[in-house]
């Protein structure tokens, strides 16, 4: 049965239609990750309209193919250039930059994709041996459970807000508030419809991400004037050496453990788990004196585990529908789009399509692995693009791909709305992860909450005494209060940080 | 921060709105909540939310980011504002390339640079959807 599921997933993805999707993702992923004001984010969001057309492998094939190839390019620029070109490759740079600068960029920019590779391979194994044990377990939630853990999920996204608690927190109430937006799904009221028929649905899903991702981030690009031509050096040798090879791998392994750990929490994606991993090389390695000055080691773990945080991203996404970064909170759209509900019932319902997403994963870590060896000197050279023209690009593939979706008007509005709103907390220092986690997670929380309350006959106690409430909400405190301890104990110890 | 106590003070009003509005909502019936619970919730949390932000505001004169900045936007904005009113009355192939041509002008492109971006990026969103995915374009 289970083997014929699995046979059934790697059919579906190995049609050529299907590969050439994902070979196209892959690329295009790249191209977003490597060019630096395009983020993996933004490719998935303004080309989710694009995967509308096609089945759902093939959809699925594109859009998982641009997140698996956006975060090892985006090592390219933060090795060539200092200029990280997704969150996640922060770290890469640290030592990228400066091996780079000191003779050796194209050995910086191998370690990143090979390393990048190991990670996302590492956490696919992870995926597929933890995702169905978690989801059979998720099975059980009731939904005082379900409440819970989006309250969970959007306590954490404000937690790891880094230093902007109450602006994370208000980020997600945002998000929250405009999840209410449309008919009430229980007594189909209309509210903060204003009267006009077209929100009746609700703020429509996909192009609010395009906005808040595209549109937003170029809006906010424009307004700091960022940097217009850029100039990266020729590249030499390429592949690492069997002694250099030797002394990362343990580096690698460790920060692809760290990695896919940290992506598997909610809202804790690769740049976090980068610098987390790229510390703890450091604390372990025989040459710690090298870290920030181009060590190989340091390159290779925080590669390793930016990569390895997509597998650990997607399983909490797909085993229980809560986005572990913000591509994967991306994907969940597009999911929903294509009539997949990411949850436990998908691992009890679609087991071939799951099979499927995995295969797709493990066939895109390859493609990068190849891209990232054979690919770096094209990508490099794509580098040399002038931002005015991405940023028309961008603009017109979100506005054309909003309107696209439903052939309404309306929806580029949404999208241009989403866009200042974007824009307004990218200069304002509201983060927009837990805003979009906020939409995500709202209509599930209110329906979770308000079904617990009928079946607690309106006894808001009755549903803290359930003990995985208990301790669900625990944790949502303590990842509230954590980030005001660290800062109590900073100024009382006065500790450095490593690298801030 | 001075930015911090607009966005405090905005997300106050936000919170207090959606309280007071989400009030007006039907009551529930039985044990089943109402449609306003929820959002009544989330203004009561956001207004607490925005007045704890508002209590840390410690300089109100310190300035976060360089005046002007979202200034510079003006002109962006106003032209994407209007290329989307324009979108559903002129040809796509004609307002993008407009558009594109004076947003890429307003960039710094020399003229014949950006005619020729705005060309090649309206050209290709036809290709893409209009004949590639069978979105009708305008």
């Amino acid at each position: 049965m289970m083997g014929g599921e699995i046979a059934a997933g790697l059919w579906a993805v190995l049609a050529w239609d299907v590969l050439l999707f994902l070979v196209a993702g892959v690329l295009l992923g790249a191209v977003f990750g490597a060019l630096p004001g395009l983020t993996a984010t933004m490719g998935v969001a303004v080309l989710t309209p694009l995967s509308f057309w096609v089945s759902t492998e093939k959809g699925l094939a594109m859009l998982i193919g641009i997140y698996c190839g956006a975060i090892p390019a985006g090592g390219i620029p933060a090795v060539l250039l200092n200029i990280p070109g997704t969150p996640a490759s922060i770290a890469a740079a640290w030592d990228g930059y400066p091996l780079a600068r000191s003779g050796r960029p194209g050995l910086a920019l191998g370690v990143n994709a090979l390393f990048g590779c190991l990670g996302q391979l590492a956490s696919i194994v992870f995926l597929a041996l933890a995702a169905f044990p978690i989801a059979s377990f998720g099975l059980r939630f009731g939904p005082p459970e379900y409440f819970a853990l989006a309250l969970f999920g959007i306590s954490l996204m404000a937690g790891v807000s880094r230093g902007r608690v109450l602006k994370g927190l208000l980020g997600g109430m945002l998000g929250l508030a405009l999840a209410t937006i449309g008919l009430d799904p229980m007594t189909a009221y209309p509210r903060f419809t204003f009267g006009s028929p077209e929100l009746l649905d609700g703020v429509a899903f996909v192009p609010a991400m395009i906005g808040l991702f595209g549109l937003g981030e170029v809006l906010s690009r424009m307004a700091e004037r960022a940097a217009a031509s850029l100039a990266p050096p020729v590249l030499r040798r390429i592949r690492p050496e069997w002694s250099e090879l030797r002394r990362m791998a343990a580096p690698a392994l460790m920060g692809s453990g760290v990695g896919t750990l940290v992506g598997a929490v909610p809202a804790a994606g690769g740049d976090i788990a980068a610098v987390i991993a790229w510390e703890q090389a450091r604390r372990l390695s025989r040459r710690p004196e090298e870290f920030g000055k181009g060590s190989v080691e340091g390159l290779a773990a925080s590669a390793a585990a930016a990569n390895a945080a997509i597998g650990g991203a997607m399983t909490t996404m797909l085993t229980l529908g809560i986005p572990g970064d913000a591509p994967s909170a991306v994907l969940i759209g597009a999911l929903l789009i294509h009539g997949v509900q990411p949850g436990p019932l998908l691992f009890r319902d679609h087991r071939p399509l799951v099979y499927s997403i995995i295969f797709l994963m493990l066939m895109a870590a390859l493609l990068i692995l190849v891209l990232g060896l054979a690919g770096a000197r094209p990508l490099a050279r794509a580098l040399r693009i002038p931002e005015a023209w991405l940023w028309a690009g961008v603009i017109v593939l979100a506005v054309v791909g909003s309107y696209a979706l439903n052939n309404s008007v309306g929806d580029i509005w949404v999208m241009f709305g989403a866009g200042i709103l974007g824009l307004l907390c990218r200069r304002t220092g509201v983060p927009v992860g837990p805003l979009v986690l906020g939409l995500i997670l709202g209509p599930m929380m209110e329906a979770n909450l308000r079904r617990a309350l009928i079946l607690s006959r309106g006894d808001w106690w009755a549903i803290l005494a359930r003990p995985l409430v208990l301790v669900l909400v625990a944790a949502a405190v303590a990842s509230l209060t954590w980030p005001l301890v660290q800062a109590l104990r900073r100024r009382a110890y006065s500790v450095p940080s490593a690298r801030d | 921060m001075r930015s911090d106590a607009a966005v405090a003070f905005l997300f106050l009003l936000l919170g207090a709105w959606l309280w007071w509005s989400a009030g007006a909502f039907p009551p529930g019936v039985g044990t089943l909540p109402g449609p306003g619970l929820f959002p009544r919730v989330i203004g009561a949390l956001m207004a607490l939310l925005a007045l704890a932000l508002l209590a840390q505001v410690r300089s109100p004169a310190e300035e976060e980011r360089p005046p002007g900045e979202l200034r510079r936007l003006a002109v962006p904005l106003t032209l994407l504002g209007a290329y989307l009113a324009l979108w559903p009355s002129l040809p796509f192939l004609l307002s993008t390339g407009l558009f594109l041509t004076i947003f890429l002008r307003w960039l710094g492109e020399r003229w014949i640079t950006a005619l020729v971006v705005a060309a090649a990026v309206s050209i290709s969103a036809v290709a893409a959807f209009q004949y590639g995915l069978r979105v009708s374009l305008p």
